[in-house]
């Protein structure tokens, strides 16, 4: 009741002033009895439902969010208590990270008696006591595999040897209660401390009465069943309501580079472009946290800095060249390959980067897959770091490479690697990786679907994963070991840079035939990892992303999940940061500095806080990364020929906890405020009814 | 599940005033029409509270000084009131439609002055602590009292009665110009609103504020006319009408027979 009377606005200050003439409260400056009542704790980590074409994943809770009384799980006996003693059933189970397994849920679930799950990671918590822990599958992306169908020579190695051997499939089931991540200590500690204070069994394990700490979770997801039922109703919905989305397909999109520009004027030759590729996505159970430390973050920023390192080495002889390179940074890879994919059928059918302009001179040239020459990709480079040096493994394909031209292109491209590497003194060592084994799960596989293509994926490991955690909450920066204070101390940074000085001085020897080492910017390494690994609020960021929302920028690791919609702000950020590396300072102004067409050549942008104001010219532009099968007529769902996946709409997530009275207590209200009903009825009426005789007034006149 | 509540603790504190108003008030146009214009004396009252309130910055962390002052003006526009009905004397006979009761028994239409002020002023005491009972939870997670809901309730239903008896009063002193009522009404509505700064210790509150209810209760009684006599004479069954046949004179010569 009546709002603090602190600054009062004259409604306040008028509810606030009824309130001290009954005066009911404490001596306080009484807030709203809300406040008294509910904590509010942070909700925005909610697991959230995905579909495909023949499955529903994640958790949702019920329209109106579930509640339940609040058991903090430190082990396992704690566990058995709920089930087999827990009185005040529905219980929302509070839990650290170790209890968040396929097995501790499944348990919860068949046991009736959780309407929830809140996971609290603490700030001390220690990743390296977690098990098995990745989100995904054994095999991730294994359903549109480029081997599962025509090569069964080598469609069932995943199985015997998992590349991710750490994998639960966990982002794969679906729970019919809310799951909630918490990482914010103070909420925390009120979960804990009330906890304490109000529902933990006594010391014989006797259950508290009432009343009890509850909490409700509120994550109520639109859709349902699968992909192709809620894309279909969010069709008829959408002719007669707006705004209706029950789901939404994963989309974003997808950032290149070419190194010299292209322009439709001048022919492409065939096999002339060497495409140098990453993955800017990764992902998790919960919404707003998918850090993708190694799995998305190390590719790129090698990525980025090899082209920053490239572009200030680009002497006339490159400039000459007739190869080219095109940097390529995939979005949606997490979610089977959407964005390389996509990429894939833009170039089959003759329209990438986008349907060739009849009567525009200045427009970038079509690129399609006989242009490619190499395709190289960085996959999981990050924990390669050894004591002293580096080991990464270069994956093939054998497949492809049984054509003994693609196999002779390829091993010469291996090779390059390899002497580059040791050209650029970078002390990095690339093992080449036995060539029957099929290639790990990464982009490369796309394209091959397509047409034979030489090249290779980067990456840490050589058989299974080395990243313990991938796709899940803690692959960040504790994951790949960095350490940011200035750089002083990390090798992360330094490992990357050398990952990048390889690369770009094997670029540089395909440009021109010539050998000569190319060094990078470490501190640039190092600044992007920050940025993307701890802190998206860096200068680096806020300067190229002054045009995104503030809200945008909060002291916390960058959010690689690819998300729906095409206005996501970090693949904004970094088409824009490419930009700045790759790109060319103009003399514009503000005002000229603008694109007048996205076919164009050249593409500008503006930044007013990068030196009093500069102008960038590049060849950095964004294409579609949404999934064929959004946009083909009459998409078979279940064909699995390309990804379907599509994230539930929903409102608001929150959490909050309060304390909840007994039944009795309840009744007993109730009982009284009727017996006060009917007792007041009964004298009223008779001090009314005998009021002549109460007061003495005279006999009121006999009705006529 | 506490809407139990917010029904439980609105029965509670309503119950009374809801049933004075449907039996005694709703029954008759006249007390309607002045119970709702001695509710607007009483919003008056809380907006000239307010205004003083806002002018004077530096005691706004002061609550005592809200609190009289607030006290102060109730107690003032209940005065004011008074002055307009007395004017409005002649008027109401003409209105009235012959029912010349609450014309003659001033203490009618004190009552429904103090009931107007009562209702008005439960009402925007517990009305936004009601409306925040209706959700799943119940006060008492930081340490604050755990029956607040129903000590506030039983404390708005003691100040609705309070301002019933207060109004009867009130009205009464001035008539009889006995300035000794009116002081008490005055300290007693003083009383009964700083013992509330107490709460919320509310083992002492409420007992208090309700011994101020049934002793002010007590002195309306007395002064409209009842005693412990009436009431017991009103408990009894109600005798038949007696109907008075003049009886015939005697005259001498009947006598005489």
């Amino acid at each position: 009741m009546a709002a603090t009377c602190v600054r009062p606005s004259p409604l306040t200050m008028f509810w606030c002033y009824c309130f001290y003439i009954t005066t009911f409260l404490t001596l306080v400056h009484g807030d709203r009895v809300m406040n008294k009542i509910y904590v509010d704790i942070q909700g925005d980590m909610a697991c959230f439902k995905r579909f495909n074409g023949t499955h529903e994943i994640g958790c949702t809770s019920g329209f109106y969010g579930n509640s339940g009384v609040i058991h903090v799980i430190q082990n396992q006996s704690d566990l058995q208590w709920v089930y087999d003693k827990g009185p005040h059933k529905p219980y929302v189970l509070a839990i650290p990270p170790q209890f968040l397994t396929p097995q501790v849920l499944k348990q919860a679930e068949d046991s009736g008696k959780v309407s929830g799950i809140v996971v609290m990671v603490e700030e001390n918590f220690n990743p390296q006591v977690l098990g098995e822990f990745s989100g995904e599958s054994h095999c991730p992306n294994s359903e549109l595999d480029l081997y599962k169908a025509s090569f069964p020579e080598y469609s069932g190695y995943c199985e015997k040897n998992p590349w991710n051997p750490d994998g639960t499939s966990f982002l794969f089931m679906s729970w019919n209660f809310p799951v909630f991540l918490v990482d914010n200590q103070t909420s925390i500690d009120y979960i804990k401390q009330y906890y304490e204070d109000f529902n933990k069994p006594d010391v014989n394990g006797e259950p508290q009465p009432w009343p009890l700490l509850c909490m409700e979770l509120n994550s109520n997801m639109f859709g349902t069943t699968n992909t192709e039922v809620c894309m279909r109703r969010s069709n008829l919905a959408g002719s007669q309501l707006h705004h209706v989305n029950f789901c939404d397909p994963l989309s974003d999109r997808n950032i290149l580079a070419a190194l010299n520009p292209m322009n439709a004027s001048v022919e492409l030759p065939e096999k002339s472009v060497t495409v140098v590729a990453a993955r800017m996505d990764a992902t998790s159970m919960f919404d707003n946290i998918s850090p993708g430390a190694n799995s998305a973050v190390s590719g790129l920023v090698t990525l980025l800095v090899a082209a920053d390192a490239l572009n200030r080495h680009k002497d006339a002889k490159v400039e000459s060249s007739t190869k080219n390179i095109l940097f390529v940074l995939f979005q949606g890879e997490s979610w089977d390959y959407i964005g390389s994919s996509r990429m894939v059928w833009d170039m089959a059918r003759g329209e990438f980067p986008f349907k060739y302009q009849e009567n525009l001179s200045d427009q970038m040239s079509q690129i399609n897959l006989t242009h490619i020459e190499h395709f190289i990709e960085l996959n999981q480079v990050g924990e390669g770091m050894r004591a002293t040096d580096s080991l990464l493994f270069l994956h093939t394909d054998p497949v492809s490479n049984s054509d003994p031209q693609i196999s002779s292109e390829t091993k010469k491209l291996l090779t390059l690697l390899q002497t580059s590497s040791s050209v650029a003194n970078s002390s990095v060592t690339l093992e080449e990786v036995n060539a029957k084994i099929p290639l790990p799960p990464a982009s490369f596989q796309s394209f091959l679907k397509k047409e034979n293509i030489s090249g290779t994926v980067i990456t840490d490991h050589k058989e299974g994963f080395k990243n313990q955690f991938y796709q899940s909450i803690f692959d960040d920066y504790k994951n790949v070991k960095y350490e940011a204070d200035g750089g002083a101390s990390d090798r992360y940074h330094k490992h990357i840079s050398h990952v990048a000085s390889a690369l770009a001085t094997t670029l540089y020897t395909i440009l021109t035939d010539e050998v000569k080492p190319i060094t990078v910017n470490e501190t640039l390494a190092d600044t992007l990892l920050y940025c993307y690994m701890q802190n998206i609020s860096c200068e680096m960021f806020r300067k190229f992303g002054e045009k995104i929302s503030p809200s945008f920028f909060n002291e916390k690791p960058a959010k690689m999940y690819v998300s729906v919609g095409e206005n996501n702000g970090l693949t904004y950020l970094t088409e824009k940061i490419l930009a700045g590396l790759v790109g060319e300072k103009v003399d514009l102004d503000s005002d000229s500095c603008k694109v007048t067409s996205r076919y164009s050549v050249y593409q500008l942008f503006y930044s007013a806080s990068i030196d009093n104001g500069t102008c960038f010219q590049s060849t950095v532009r964004g294409t579609v990364a949404q999934s064929p099968a959004f946009s083909i007529e009459g998409y078979d769902w279940q064909s699995g020929e390309y990804s379907t996946w599509t994230e539930s709409g929903w409102q608001m997530t929150g959490l909050m906890i309060y304390l909840k009275p007994s039944v009795g207590e309840e009744v007993g209200l109730v009982c009284g405020g009727v017996v006060s009903v009917l007792l007041s009825l009964g004298v009223v009426y008779f001090m009314n009814s005998r009021a002549d005789i109460i007061f003495g007034l005279p006999t009121p006149p006999a009705a006529c | 599940m506490t809407v139990a509540q917010f029904f439980g603790c609105g029965m509670l504190a309503f119950g009374p005033p809801v049933a004075m108003f449907a039996i005694t008030i709703a029954t008759d146009p006249i007390r309607t029409i002045m119970l709702v214009a001695s509710a607007f004396f009483w919003l008056l009252a809380l907006l000239f509270s307010s205004i003083l309130y806002c002018a004077v910055v530096q005691l706004q962390d002061t609550i005592v000084f809200g609190l009289v002052f607030s006290v102060l003006f109730q107690e003032l526009f209940r005065f004011l009131w008074f002055l307009l009905i007395q004017k409005a004397e002649g008027g109401l006979k003409k209105v009235s439609d012959g029912n010349v009761q609450i014309v003659e028994n001033k203490h009618i239409l004190a009552y429904v002055s103090g009931l107007g002020f009562g209702i008005i002023s439960g009402a925007f005491s517990l009305v936004n602590v009601l409306a925040d009972m209706t959700g799943p939870g119940t006060v008492g997670l930081k340490g604050d009292p755990a029956n607040f809901f129903v000590a506030s309730a039983v404390t708005s239903l003691a100040f609705t009665l309070l301002h019933i008896f207060w109004g009867v009063l009130f009205f009464n002193a001035l008539h009889r110009r006995a300035y000794l009522q009116l002081a008490y009404v005055i300290l007693c509505h003083l009383l009964a609103s700083g013992i509330t700064l107490m709460n919320p210790m509310y083992g002492l509150t409420i007992p208090t504020v309700w011994v101020l209810t049934v002793l002010s209760g007590g002195l309306a009684l007395v002064v409209a006319g009842g005693s412990h006599t009436t009431l017991a004479a009103a408990c009894r069954p109600r005798q038949p009408p007696i109907l008075r046949v003049p009886t015939p004179q005697l005259t001498s010569q009947d006598t005489a027979l």
